[in-house]
Formats: structure tokens, sequence, C-alpha cells
């Protein structure tokens, strides 16, 4: 028997219990797999939350009758949805969590480019589009983890919806431009944190590499400020970041033709991954974009021939 | 006496704007620590990871209806962690399903000091001896730093209440870890 005072026994317990916790091998892991499912709740509630404060935001129909309904924005463009598809709404709630090898899925791609027109406001539409960002990355982590490739316009979509945000950001005044880079950086840092534990593999690194390539442009524009707006106005020629996003671009698709041999890429899907080029398009600065602001091209691969209505026309 | 530390004012505060970073935070935080509650109550630890699962799952559920914890984080997840094993126990006496109990089986291949290990095995052959609501009270006190007030929150007692059932716990305890203390 060990002689000891009962405050020195709490001590020794709490040492004692201490070292179970610290002790390596003691406890399993807690499985990535229940991390994963958290993780991509808190994502989705998140995005939840950006929709309510966008809606809340939103002060102008462009449609009268809309103006009139005054119904969630959702519920709208259901309706609108439901009509032009000559059927019933149900269609167009169903394809809301459509995945991109999903028969549906154009039909959700087609609903947020109908959110997107109806919003006014630059900032709300800055929001949307960091929203649809953060779902085109939800959709690649749900495919990977179901074992499947995603189609290469997926990633086509979460490049075009980054750069619309930044572009937005440019469109929002001189002064407003380092918060709204900010805000994009930071979301877009969530998401790369939310990435963290998902896995490794080429889907999932090809998507890391996208994200920290626009991350690091955002971080050469707040480091200079009044170049990157002089620029976004102007169009974003021969940036050498761009160029350099290109070059790893290209060194991640051999890395995945080595990793993924006879999964060749059919070229008429092979996307152009120059920001650059984006960017002009977006701006409209390329000379031989017939339609400026349109990011038509990048949507090519959904348009599938499967009876399902085709995605026309960019966000603007 | 646990105070909450500003970190945890902070972390409520995003959490219940839905801050998907802050959501993330929350996770890595106090998991593990859920984690080895549930599994040391329960024995296994596949049961033990869908009780973190709901018991967070919750969390995010409540975080979405406005709700959730509006003080002390940490107790609110052991306390949902706590009723799912309640729950747990009182369907398990229903049903009659063995547990494994994999907590030794876990670490006996794994090596360490060999002074370290005995210390190890005595402390949780000493908790074993405990019945589930003192073995809880302990965990919480002594492992995860919750005070009587927090952990008469988490298994919905009085403080007095907890504060009995760790003094018999504690004297258990010390007859089986060979400790005399000076009354």
């Amino acid at each position: 028997m060990k002689r000891i005072s009962d405050q020195s026994f709490e001590r020794e317990l709490e040492k004692r219990l201490q070292e179970l916790s610290s002790t390596e091998g003691v406890y399993p892991l807690l499985s990535t797999e229940v991390r994963n499912k958290y993780l991509r709740k808190a994502n989705m509630i998140s995005r939840h939350s950006v929709s309510k404060l966008t809606v809340s935001r939103h002060k102008e129909w462009n449609f009268p009758i809309l103006k009139e309904l005054k119904m969630g924005t959702l519920a709208t463009i259901m309706i609108i949805l439901g009509l032009m598809l000559g059927g019933t709404t149900a269609t167009a709630y169903a394809a809301q969590d459509a995945l991109p090898t999903d028969t549906l899925y154009p039909v959700k791609l087609l609903t947020e480019d109908i959110q997107f027109d109806l919003t006014g406001n630059t900032a709300a539409k800055l929001e949307l589009a960091l929203e649809f960002a953060e779902t085109r990355i939800s959709e690649i982590i749900q495919l990977k983890e179901e074992g499947l490739m995603p189609p290469e316009g997926v990633y086509a979509e979460l490049e075009n919806q980054i750069q619309q945000a930044i572009l937005l950001s440019t469109q929002m005044g001189e002064s407003n431009l380092e918060p709204a880079l900010l805000q994009i950086r930071d979301r877009i840092q969530d998401q790369l944190k939310l990435m963290d534990g998902t896995g490794d593999g080429s889907i999932l690194l090809r998507t890391r590499t996208l994200l920290q390539e626009r991350v690091q442009l955002i971080e050469t524009g707040l480091g200079n400020l009044n170049g990157f707006y002089f620029e976004a106005q102007n169009g974003w020629e021969n940036t050498p970041l761009m160029n350099q996003g290109e070059t790893q671009q290209n060194q991640i698709q051999n890395q995945n033709q080595e990793q993924n041999p006879g999964n060749n890429q059919s070229p008429t899907t092979v996307i152009d991954y120059t920001a650059t080029s984006e960017i002009q398009n977006m701006n409209g600065t390329s000379g031989g974009n017939e339609n400026p602001g349109s990011g038509t091209s990048t949507k090519t691969p959904y348009q599938n021939g499967s009876g399902t209505p085709t995605v026309s026309g960019g966000k603007k | 006496m646990r105070t909450m530390q500003p970190n945890d004012i902070e972390l409520l505060k995003s959490a219940q704007q839905s801050d998907a970073g802050t959501l993330a935070r929350i996770y890595e935080e106090y998991s593990p620590a859920v984690f080895r509650y549930a599994f040391r109550l329960l024995g296994s630890s596949q049961i033990a990871e869908d009780c973190v699962a709901d018991s967070f799952l919750g969390f995010l559920t409540a975080v979405e209806m406005g709700k959730g914890p509006q003080e002390n984080l940490k107790a609110y997840l052991f306390r949902s962690a706590h009723n799912w094993i309640v729950d747990f126990y009182r369907k398990k006496s229903h049903l009659d399903i063995d547990l494994d109990d994999d907590f030794i089986d876990s670490f006996v291949n794994v090596e360490f000091e060999a002074e370290n290990r005995i210390r190890v095995i005595e402390t949780i052959k000493a908790l074993d001896q405990l019945t589930i609501e003192q073995k809880e009270v302990v965990l919480l006190r002594y492992s995860e730093g919750l005070d009587n007030k927090e952990i008469a929150k988490v298994i919905h007692k009085t403080q007095g209440a907890v504060k009995a059932l760790l003094h018999r716990a504690t004297t258990s305890l010390q007859k089986d870890l060979e400790y005399e203390t000076n009354k």
C-alpha cells in the first residue's frame, strides 16, 4: 500500500488517465470515414447558410411578375424550370442532388445559371459563384468516394466559377477589391482545409492544385491591388502566374496519364486550363470570342445528347 | 474550475453562423476526446465511432436549425455522447448484445516501456471495476478536465450526485491501485 493524501491521489489519477490518452496504441484511431461524413455535412450547411444570405441581400428581380410572387429564389427557379421542361417542378427539385455523372445534372447546372442570372447585385453574384464552386468541389469528392472519375467538365466548371468570382471582385469598385479578394481567398482556403483527410490520389491532387493556384493568384492581387485592378480592366495577358498555372496543370495531366494508362481523354473534352484565356473570355478581351462574358465552351462536356436539356450560355 | 476559454466563445460564435472552417475545427479539436470517452465506456471502437458520428452530426443539425450549444461546446458534445451511450445500453439490455472489449486487445501488441505498460494496464483494470456512471464521472473529471458543474450537465445529475459518484469512484480506485489515503 502506498500512503498518499486525497489531493495527491487526485493528481496521481489525473496523471494516470493522461498517460492512457497520450500513450500511442492504447486507443484506436477514429476512422476518417466519420470525419468525412461530418465535413460533408458541415460544408453543405455552410453553403445553405450562404444561400440564405444571398436571398436576403437580393434587391431586384429582373422579371416584374416574379417580384409580385415574392417567393423563395429556389422555388421560383423550380417553377421556371418546370415550365421550361414542360413538366412538373419535381424533376427540377430532384436534379438538385444530382452528381455530374447523373442524367439530371444538366438541370442542376441550368438551375444555377438561372439563379445567377436572376441575381442583380454584384456582391450577391460573387457569393453565388463561390457557392457553386464549393458545390463542384463537394461533387468531385463525392464521386471520388464512390470510386468514379469526375468528368473533365466539373473541373472546368470549378475553375470557371472561381474565375467568375475573381472577375466580379474587380467589378465592385477599386475600394471593394481587397475585401472581396480576401473573401474569395478565405473561402477557397476553407475548402482546402475541408479536403484535408479526404485522401490523396490524382483526383484530389488536381483539385487541390487548382485551388492553390487560385489562392496564389489572389495573394498576388492582394500584394498589388492597383496593378491587379488595372490588369482586370485591361486584360490579364501574359501574366507570369497564369503561365505558371498552365505548366503545373500540364504536369498534373501528364501524371494522370501515367497513373491511369488507357484513360485517354478525348481531344474534345480537354479543357484549356490557362486561366488567362478564361479571364480574357470573361472580359471579352481576347478578340476572338463572339460571346464575351460567356463560359459556354467549358460546359460542352455536359451536352451529351442524352435527351436532357443542354446547358447554354455562361454566367454573365 | 474550468472556465470558458475565449477560444470557445469565438468557435461558438462562428459555428452559429455555419462557418465551414470553424465547424471543421470543432471536429478536429473535440472528436478525439469524445471518441476516447465513448470507447472507454462502450468497449468497442466500432460502436464508439457510431456514437461520435451521431453526436457530431447531431451537433451540425442543431447548428443548421439555429439551435445548438450557447455557452459550453465541450460539455454539449459530451452530453450528446452520454445520451447516445445511455440509449445504447437501454437498447442493449433488450437486445442482449455481446460487447467485445477490444480496449486491452488494442494495445497488447504495442511496444512501449515496460513500466509505463504496467501502469497503463493497472489503471485500465482499476477503471473496469467501476460502474458505468462512476467510470463516466472519473473520465470526464480527470481525463477530460470538466468540473463538477459541467459533469452534472453532461450526465443529467445534480452537482451533489456527481460529488458522491466521484467519491465512491476514487475510493474504489484507491483500493484497486493500492493507495492508502490519510483521512
